[in-house]
């Protein structure tokens, strides 16, 4: 069972593919993910709402289990929907939870019965889903390249350059789309990145040589690439540029006064990586 | 499962990733691989080994490479009938819909997408393995 969880157009969209038809949901999973996710996705959204787009049967104790998501759901003022196909979201209704759940047959019907706009339109709309999905995917892939226990991300916005924190090796990449241009970077320190590689090969390292210096431009690559693909399913289209490797005893990174300069820090349990996104404003676009 | 005396061929233009993946194989206990830089160079290499009776038995290419990029080598040794049946898996950091299915039709073996992890590959390899012993 694949369960994706993402955020859009202040709806938190938890999509549960079942696999294999004949088995059965993990419902106690399934509640207990939902329950599990940061509070801080809650934020500011106004909805929780369920994905099934494979599912071919309800059990009662699914149905239970989407009475606790609702009831889960009220507690932090989200209204819950289920979209699924007529005959599921019919079955659902029979167990008699109709009540406190909206039910839609698409995404496109769950936006319009709701009058939601779920057309991206501004860029600083853009901007914001396109920080999210990198959020998301510069969480994934430092789970798995790095193989991190913990990994927790603090953003900011940064207008003074001395809360830059010292970087020794990090990656530059160019970032091209339709509504904004761009610059992605990650930092390390020197410690730091020789702890990062030794997770990623799998193997102690102690000194830097050039596949060392290629494993950072690596990093942006997979991350990069992560948010491309999930930014392809929002009609959105990034081009990238292919990343620079930077390596010195003290590099300076600094905002220019007409970019929006963004600071990621990711407090991992072998340190803490940095990732800066610089854009330009928006009257550029 | 391959056996662990299976030639491997690694291509990617990253040479962290390539240590990356081949300390994932040795850690599964493969003793004969080989690593490229693009997909020139890995055909070069399948060309040299298979003169020397000691043919890539299984390949692990990346897309995105300089000179020759991954799938214009996957296309190159389908058209190949001395490579035709060697089986091939694309590593991509990205899962576009469009990419995958080009390399379907290109005829590959399996896609993993970046970042790869270790127990994904070994099912992968197993998958490969169970598909070649059934045809």
């Amino acid at each position: 069972m694949a369960t994706p969880i993402t955020k859009q157009h202040q709806c938190i969209f938890y999509t549960v593919k079942q696999e294999n038809p004949s088995s059965q949901l993990d419902v106690k999973n399934l509640f207990n993910t939902i329950k599990d996710i940061d509070t801080a996705l809650y934020k500011d959204q106004k909805w929780l709402v369920l994905h099934l787009p494979a599912i071919q049967a309800v059990s009662p104790n699914f149905c239970s289990t989407l009475c606790r998501i609702s009831t889960y759901a009220e507690q932090y003022n989200l209204k819950f929907s289920i979209i699924a196909e007529p005959k599921i979201c019919n079955l659902i209704i029979k167990n008699g939870i109709e009540r406190m759940v909206y039910f839609a047959t698409s995404t496109a019907e769950f936006y319009k019965n709701n009058g939601i706009d779920s057309s991206v339109s501004t860029t600083k709309d853009k901007a914001l889903v396109f920080l999210n999905c990198l959020l998301e995917s510069t969480l994934t892939t430092m789970k798995v390249l790095l193989e991190l226990n913990q990994i927790k991300n603090e953003v900011s916005i940064i207008t003074d350059s001395a809360k830059i924190p010292n970087i020794q090796v990090g990656a530059m990449a160019g970032i091209v789309s339709a509504n904004f241009k761009g610059n992605l970077v990650i930092g390390f320190t020197l410690d730091v990145f020789k702890n990062a590689m030794s997770r990623f090969l799998q193997m102690e390292v102690t000194e830097m040589t050039p596949e060392m210096r290629d494993g950072a431009a690596e990093f942006l690559n997979v991350i990069i690439g992560q948010t491309r693909t999930k930014l392809s399913t929002s009609g959105f289209v990034i081009n990238q540029v292919i990343p620079s490797v930077i390596i010195g005893e003290k590099i300076e990174i600094s905002p220019i006064s007409r970019q929006t300069f963004i600071m990621i820090k990711c407090i991992t349990d072998i340190g803490e990586i940095h990732l800066f996104l610089a854009t330009n404003s928006s009257e550029d676009n | 499962m391959f056996p662990k005396a299976t030639r491997i061929l690694v291509v990617d233009d990253m040479a962290a990733m390539r240590l990356r993946i081949t300390n994932q194989l040795t850690a599964m206990g493969f003793v004969s691989i080989e690593q490229a830089g693009n997909g020139e160079e890995a055909f070069a290499m399948l060309e040299k080994k298979r003169l020397e009776n000691n043919s890539i038995e299984l390949i692990i290419s990346d897309w995105s490479m300089p000179v020759m990029t991954g799938i214009d080598f996957l296309e190159k040794i389908k058209a190949n009938e001395c490579y035709a049946k060697l089986p091939f898996i694309m590593v991509t950091a990205e899962g576009e819909k469009t990419k995958v299915i080009r390399a379907l039709k290109a005829g590959v073996s399996d896609y993993l997408i970046k970042p790869v992890d270790k127990i994904v590959l070994e099912q992968k390899l197993l998958t490969i393995w169970a598909k070649q012993a059934a045809s």
